[in-house]
């Protein structure tokens, strides 16, 4: 057990490149957590590579002694934190296990985007913020500048900032001893009854959930039975550890402190983020903090390119939502691709990495239809239908009203790009419900916005208008009735069941068009033409066509070269091999997102 | 059975700008020696199987430029055939030969040498496309050069074409036919010009400095080729050879028939059918390399591969496809043991049904369609 007095939790918050991993390399360093043996690489970073790579072991969080300039010996747990509005949850619970943060910026750079948004939530949960201002050795250095964009950006006081450069190893002296003083220790627990907060969890396939918690009240010790609040789950605790980041068993873990359990739950989907680990003979009345269930906000198709291949994929995602929760995934048929899968994601980022991992680590080959979101259709005979696969819309005549989902929308904006965001979210069918201005540079703007506008491109239209400056965050608000059409694609006459997609009526031509152009672009040139439509019902509202190849043959035939020449068409071939047979027409997999592409 | 011989001649007075082909630009070249070095190599092979008492039945010097070598080093190889295989009676001996390298005697030298037929690289008559192309000679010597070689006495001459030269235009094209036409060869090769990775030309397009014409003006020069040439009694036997009655290269007919050649010198390609596939090889590309390993005891391969059935079959088809008159299904069904629809799977009746492939009198060949996309139908097979 430590003193809460010596203990400091904290994170550190940084625009990418800023130098987060050098500066946690040099936090481990400077108190001796690894050799410098072991110190080949940036460590946190190799962590998460290998997180990436789904290995078991990871140190979200790393426990460090260091004996301060008042001869007292501290604990650190230096918690990290993902960064995507996607993960925004994760994100806020890594950082209400802290105490403090370290707000790390490139005084070449200046303040950006990624920092805001993370500062802001560090900020809205009562963190106390220490500035640092890196790179102080680079050339381009501009301090003052720097200094200034943290007052006015994010509104800290910048005048005690630590200069450091991380690199170099300049500064981190101070910024221990900053992290001994500024950062207020754990609060006294607030009842004897343990509560720890979840804040990270993972799946080891010998121990089964694990999770990352910090203690609020109470301990946790290994062998007493535990509860947790919103699963309702309940096991032994078996394993206690924390990171050094070696893995180190404990035999307790006491208020203020971070490490990770095993309470022998199979199951990830009951170890979820947010939730409140209790002790199950003496169970706190209250959860530390109310719990969020994560809803995949978005879905999509998830098809083999070789329809062989079926199986392969059915145990690739099974082999996946082991660790990762937040996967939802069911069977559906497709007439176009077949057999595949309808999966649920929290956002488009998850939806890229659940791709990359399933391409990367099991080699799938994946056709991946364009994301939706889930419609509520009224029918004429009253049913009520929920809609996540445009292709299943009910006939036109038969629909009383479409409801489309809407968000509460939360943008911090710098003032400078107030205008190109307002422009956006109108755009985007949008309706303003605040616009506040918390300092003379920054406002908050708050949309009411329907979730199909958003899911698909809003986050990266967003920081392209705002230069990357603006954050956003948002909540489900409810069901709105909207005048929306399924606007079909058609090749060469044929309806393409996965190209569907649901519009606002105002905008199907438009998108239509968009729609057509993408895919005009995206589908190579065949030995005859192929014709790309868009139709609302059966009426065709635009059209484009890929001109049939007109010449595809090698002059010449390398004075008996013919392994070459065979090598090239085998190379031509497997191009081909890539692509999904639809029909006649080879279409590549990106033209199944097309629908991604089209920009404003 | 008789066979093809390949002798590649690496050497060239410089190295134009489209050129891939193992070829090396050098003002002295170790002449003596490589041609030691070739018979050196055709000594060897003619000890082993499948040459090993097997007569030659077309003989083709190409490079580089085998003008460059003197006739009487042209003779000594040629000698060295007779010796150790024995050359058929009636054999197509040819040399390629570029206009610039070559005059009344080294064609008078070449004919008692036993050449019989020149293949001329004109490449066009227009000199300014010559220059762009990189070429050192220019039309009024290509003019020269083909009408001595007339006058020699040599009663098989080819001329090579360039066309989707960027710059060139349909006017230029048609006059560059016409001026080979009057020039009265028996076979003429107008190829498209390509860009192929390793060139200067390829670099060049890469960084925009050249444009090539695109897909429809190459797709209609095309088509206005066979048409002219067409018309000066020119047919086209193969997607890039014309001839007249008599004319056609024997010698690269047997590449597209899949039969087997022996390929010798720096870089050459050898074919040994053994059943329906067979074995392929390779010589070493640098010519020094080559001279000294072949010197050394006859072989300078650097490497090869076994072709077995499945392969054997796709090259069959998209070798036999660049001829015009395909292939007979019997003699696919002789090779292979199955009938090309039943070898191909869905294949074949797509190809058919979409009117690239033609199939009559029992042979299969392209469509006026497929001969444009042929690289496409021909990746269908492999």
């Amino acid at each position: 057990m430590t003193d809460p007095a010596l203990l400091r939790n904290f994170s550190i918050i940084a625009h990418i490149d800023h130098g987060k991993s050098t500066l946690a390399d040099r936090l481990l360093e400077r108190t001796g957590a690894l050799s410098p043996r072991e110190f080949k690489d940036q460590f946190l970073d190799s962590m998460e590579l290998e997180r990436e790579r789904g290995i078991t072991i990871k140190a979200r969080a790393v426990r460090l002694n260091y004996t301060a300039a008042d001869r007292r010996t501290y604990v650190f747990n230096l918690i990290d934190t993902p960064g995507h509005v996607d993960f925004a949850y994760e994100v806020s619970r890594s950082l209400a296990a802290c105490e403090g943060a370290l707000l790390v910026v490139d005084a070449s750079q200046g303040v950006e985007a990624q920092t805001v948004a993370n500062a802001y939530l560090a900020i809205d949960q009562g963190l106390e913020l220490v500035p640092l201002i890196n790179k102080i050795d680079l050339p381009g250095a501009d301090i003052e500048r720097t200094r200034r964009e943290i007052e006015e950006i994010i509104g800290l006081n910048a005048q005690e900032a630590i200069l450091i450069s991380a690199k170099l190893g300049i500064g981190v002296d101070d910024v221990l001893e900053a992290i001994v003083k500024r950062i207020p220790p754990p609060r006294a627990g607030a009842t004897t009854s343990a509560r720890a907060l979840i804040f990270d969890s993972w799946y080891d396939s010998y121990s089964g959930a694990i999770g990352l918690v910090r203690v609020f009240d109470g301990e946790l010790r290994v062998g007493m039975r535990v509860l947790l609040k919103a699963s309702g789950k309940t096991g032994e605790l078996a394993r206690l550890s924390y990171f050094t980041p070696h893995e180190e068993a404990a035999e307790v873990l006491s208020p203020g402190e971070v490490g990770s359990v095993a309470a022998g739950i199979r199951n990830l989907a009951d170890m979820r983020v947010g939730d409140t680990i209790t002790s199950a003979e003496h169970p706190a009345s209250e959860p530390l903090f109310s719990f969020k269930e994560l809803k995949p906000m978005v879905f999509a198709g998830l098809y083999p390119i070789d329809a062989n291949q079926y199986e392969a994929l059915r145990e690739a995602i099974d082999k996946l939502r082991l660790n990762d929760a937040s996967l939802v995934c069911e069977p559906e048929t497709s007439q176009a691709l077949g057999f595949g899968f309808r999966a649920g994601f929290l956002g488009l980022l998850h939806m890229d990495i659940v791709q990359q991992r399933l391409e990367r680590e099991f080699g799938q080959s994946l056709i991946i239809t364009a994301p939706t979101v889930r419609y509520r259709v009224r029918t004429r005979d009253g049913q009520t239908l929920v809609i996540d696969n445009p292709a299943r819309m009910p006939e036109a005549g038969n629909i009383d009203a479409i409801e489309e989902p809407y968000i509460l929308a939360t943008m911090h904006v710098p003032g400078d790009f107030l205008g190109a965001v307002i422009g956006l979210c109108e755009a985007r069918r949008g309706v303003q419900r605040e616009l506040r201005f918390v300092s003379p540079k920054r406002a908050i703007l708050v949309y009411e916005l329907p979730l199909g506008e958003v899911a698909l491109d809003f986050y990266d239209r967003l920081k392209s208008v705002s230069q990357g400056y603006a954050s956003l965050d948002y909540e489900f608000l409810d069901f709105r009735a909207n005048p929306l059409v399924k606007l079909d694609m058609k090749l060469n006459g044929e309806t393409v069941d996965a190209l569907s997609a649901i519009a606002h009526r105002d905008k199907a031509y438009e998108r239509g068009r968009a729609l057509c152009e993408k895919m005009r672009d995206l589908i190579p040139r065949q030995m005859f033409e192929v014709v790309i439509q868009a139709a609302i019902g059966s009426k065709v509202i635009a059209r484009e066509s890929v001109k049939p190849m007109r010449k595809n043959v090698t002059a010449k035939c390398y004075g008996g070269d013919i392994t070459r020449k065979r090598k090239l068409l085998e190379r031509q071939k497997e191009g081909k091999r890539r692509m999904k047979q639809l029909g006649r027409v080879e279409v590549p997999q990106e033209a199944f997102l097309a629908l991604l592409r089209v920009g404003d | 059975m008789a066979f093809s011989l390949y002798v590649h001649i690496p050497y060239c007075l410089s190295k134009c700008p489209y050129c891939d082909f193992n070829s090396y630009a050098a003002a002295v070249f170790p002449e003596q020696d490589y041609t030691r070095a070739l018979i050196a190599e055709l000594r060897r092979r003619a000890q082993e199987p499948p040459w090993a008492g097997e007569r030659i039945a077309t003989i083709f010097f190409g490079g580089g430029t085998p003008s460059l070598f003197a006739a009487c080093s042209i003779g000594e190889v040629i000698e060295a055939c007779e010796n150790l295989f024995g050359i058929e009676a009636g054999a197509k001996i040819t040399l390629e030969a570029n206009p610039g390298t070559i005059d009344l005697r080294k064609l008078l030298g070449l004919r008692r040498a036993g050449v019989n037929r020149i293949s001329f690289g004109a490449q066009s008559f227009k000199d300014e496309t010559l220059k762009f192309l990189g070429r050192i000679h220019d039309a009024e010597q290509t003019r020269r050069s083909v009408a001595t070689a007339l006058d020699v006495g040599f009663e098989h001459l080819n001329v090579d074409l360039i066309f989707a030269v960027p710059g060139q235009t349909f006017d230029d094209l048609v006059r560059d036919i016409d001026e080979a036409a009057a020039l009265n060869p028996d076979h003429i090769s107008c190829y498209n010009l390509t860009f192929e990775e390793g060139t200067a030309f390829y670099a060049a397009l890469k960084r925009g400095r050249i444009r090539p014409l695109g897909q429809r003006a190459e797709s209609l020069m095309y088509a206005l080729a066979r048409k002219r040439l067409a018309e000066y009694g020119y047919a086209m036997y193969e997607i890039s050879n014309y001839a007249r009655p008599g004319g056609q290269c024997r010698h690269n007919l047997a590449y597209w028939r899949a039969q087997s050649f022996l390929g010798v010198g720096a870089g050459a390609h050898s074919y040994a059918r053994r059943g329906p596939g067979g074995r392929r090889w390779w010589n070493e590309r640098a010519p020094t390399t080559y001279i000294k390993r072949a010197l050394n005891d006859g072989i300078a391969e650097s490497g090869g591969e076994s072709v077995d059935d499945r392969t054997a079959a796709g090259e069959f088809v998209f070798l036999n496809l660049r001829l015009n008159e395909g292939f007979a299904r019997a003699d696919f069904e002789h090779r292979f043991g199955r009938s090309f629809d039943g070898f191909f799977g869905a294949v074949p009746a797509r190809l058919f049904a979409d009117g690239l492939l033609m199939s009559e009198h029992g042979r299969v060949r392209l469509s006026e369609r497929g001969l444009e996309l042929a690289d496409a139908v021909a990746a269908e097979f492999v």
